[in-house]
């Protein structure tokens, strides 16, 4: 397998970018009559030359790309073209990449299983199993990026754990930075305290690569940071040796993945690391419903815009503009979408603010502190990313909306405390991919990616 | 008890959403399991609340006078228009 370094050397000795971006079309075309990773396909590039020259990049639906539909996989923005790239798929462009098609996702990013996208599109297939899910919501995303023969890569977005969920299932590298490396402007809001934007790649030093190129401050993005970024790409220049690892072996987790969480923890010991296992009780008290109680208030207030009037789903604008704008949002929005704006409106209504989303937001300082407490005596933490193996659609579907959200009880932690957290392929159980999560304190994107390295290499 | 039919209908209407009676049926038990759920926020401890997973500065930039989105791609998505307008429903 070319990775995205090696073919872009091959490109700077005379390959064709335009035919090699116009084969990972048609392969993905042929993919897609079968698993479902796409909303629409386009070649859209400029120069080239740079760190991704020639690459095809694929993005999750909803990342703005210029003249090309962007729906959040969403009824309601059907027809929805921007006029702007969004920063993360500009940066990409100007370093030399081919944006090649948008990624379906659940709905706004409401799932983590990709079964809840939006009304008209297709639940995305896992590359290993059909019958089972991809994992969300970046599923069309990660599964372009198990399944394609060429090198590329996806930009995804995370809001809860839609990076590491998907990376998990399908068997690849999801990484998500630091709140505010990567700028959010020209990404379609689902909780805007909560999103991060990241890429999906076939292993780590690639994804390192890609996060490089996506990073950095933007005067578009208010929440951007101006920190200076390090150049990642030189984690496979530094070692473990030394260093000290947490891991957390949650309960509730199936037999083969605690097993393969145990193997790691021998990999890292061989490596000279120290192991120690910790707990973070207040994170697994209150990350779930702090996170969605912030997320579906957040969400609820950026879906009130859409309104049918401006772009996605228009009608003959007849009557008063309440029963205008209820029907075409009844009409378009998905149930999980409904019951999230629900939830939302409920938990900000006057009486019950400070009863959910301020005890939320507190929440939130304690469980900050709670990471900021074990990352000064440990460099890094890994547990299993999710706490079984992707399960079949049929029964991802018929899951009760609390049993569902219950399932992100390893991913929501570093979520809501913003921190960079990882997932790379550690096993496999049967064909099933065993997904491992690291995540490292703030802004230390080269210790998650560094210890990833170290991992990866010793799974061969 | 939380939510109820007649709780979830006003909030159907301030969220500007139409439900059907199946989805009214469908969603009240639903709802309320998770906002049960969520009441387990009560007993979190005060603290300072973050807005923020990180300490966010204000960042200024130049006052600069730039061009803004020309009228034409503004309207680009619009699909009922009236002279340059958007056209949008009764509002008085």
């Amino acid at each position: 397998m070319t990775t995205i370094i090696e073919q872009v050397k091959m490109f700077e000795s005379g390959e064709s970018c335009d035919e090699y971006a116009e084969s990972f079309i048609e392969e993905a075309k042929k993919i897609n009559k079968k698993f479902y990773y796409f909303t629409e396909f386009c070649n859209k590039s400029s120069k080239r030359g740079g760190a991704l020259s020639g690459i095809p990049v694929t993005v999750k639906d909803c990342i703005c790309v210029k003249g090309v539909q962007s729906r959040a996989s969403s009824a309601i923005l059907n027809t929805y073209t921007p006029v702007f790239n969004a920063s993360s798929v500009q940066k990409t462009i100007d370093e030399g990449a081919t944006i090649t098609g948008k990624t379906v996702q659940d709905e706004f990013g409401f799932g983590g299983f990709s079964v809840n996208v939006g009304i008209g599109f297709e639940i995305p297939r896992n590359p290993h199993d059909e019958d089972r899910v991809c994992g969300g919501s970046s599923g069309g995303s990660a599964g372009i990026t198990a399944i394609t023969k060429h090198a590329h890569f996806s930009i995804g977005e995370s809001t809860g754990g839609s990076i590491v969920t998907p990376a998990a299932f399908c068997g690849v590298v999801g990484i998500c930075p630091t709140y505010g490396i990567v700028s959010r402007y020209g990404l379609m809001d689902y909780a805007n305290s909560l999103d991060k934007i990241g890429p999906f790649t076939k292993t780590v030093l690639e994804g390192a690569v890609a996060l490089k190129v996506l990073a950095g401050h933007d005067t578009k993005d208010s929440t951007s940071t101006n920190k200076k970024i390090p150049d990642y790409t030189k984690i496979t220049e530094k070692s473990i040796k030394g260093w000290k690892i947490g891991y957390i072996d949650p309960e509730g987790v199936e037999e083969p993945i605690r097993e393969n969480l145990h193997e790691s923890i021998q990999e890292i010991k061989e490596s000279g690391a120290k192991t120690e296992k910790i707990t973070l009780p207040i994170s697994d008290e209150y990350a779930i419903p702090a996170y969605y109680t912030i997320a579906l208030c957040e969400a609820s207030t950026n879906l009130a815009k859409y309104c049918g009037l401006r772009y996605g789903a228009q009608e003959e604008p007849k009557g008063f503009f309440d029963e205008y704008f209820s029907n075409i949002r009844s009409k378009n929005f998905g149930k999980e979408a409904k019951r999230r704006i629900l939830l939302g409106t409920f938990a900000r209504q006057a009486g019950f603010r400070d009863a959910f989303y301020i005890k939320a937001l507190q929440a939130r300082t304690h469980i900050i502190n709670e990471y900021k407490k074990i990352f000064s005596e440990v460099d890094a933490i890994i547990t299993p990313t999710m706490p079984i193996l992707p399960p079949l659609i049929k029964k991802a579907s018929e899951l009760t909306p609390l049993q569902s959200y219950l399932s992100d009880k390893l991913t929501v932690g570093p979520n809501i405390a913003g921190l960079p957290h990882m997932s790379l392929p550690t096993g496999k159980h049967k064909s099933l991919p065993i997904g491992l999560m690291i995540t490292a304190d703030h802004y230390e994107e080269e210790k998650m990616m560094t210890l990833g390295v170290e991992l990866e290499e010793k799974n061969g | 008890m939380l939510i109820n039919q007649e709780v979830l209908k006003r909030v159907a209407k301030n969220s500007r959403l139409n439900l059907s009676e199946s989805e009214i049926g469908e969603f009240t038990p639903q709802l309320r399991d998770v906002l049960e759920f969520f009441e387990k926020l009560k007993k979190v401890p005060q603290a300072e609340v973050s807005i923020h997973p990180v300490s966010i500065e204000n960042v200024y930039r130049e006052d600069l006078v730039e061009n803004s989105l020309h009228r034409d791609e503004a309207l680009k998505n619009v699909k009922y228009q009236n002279n340059g307008r958007i056209r949008g429903p009764r509002t008085i």
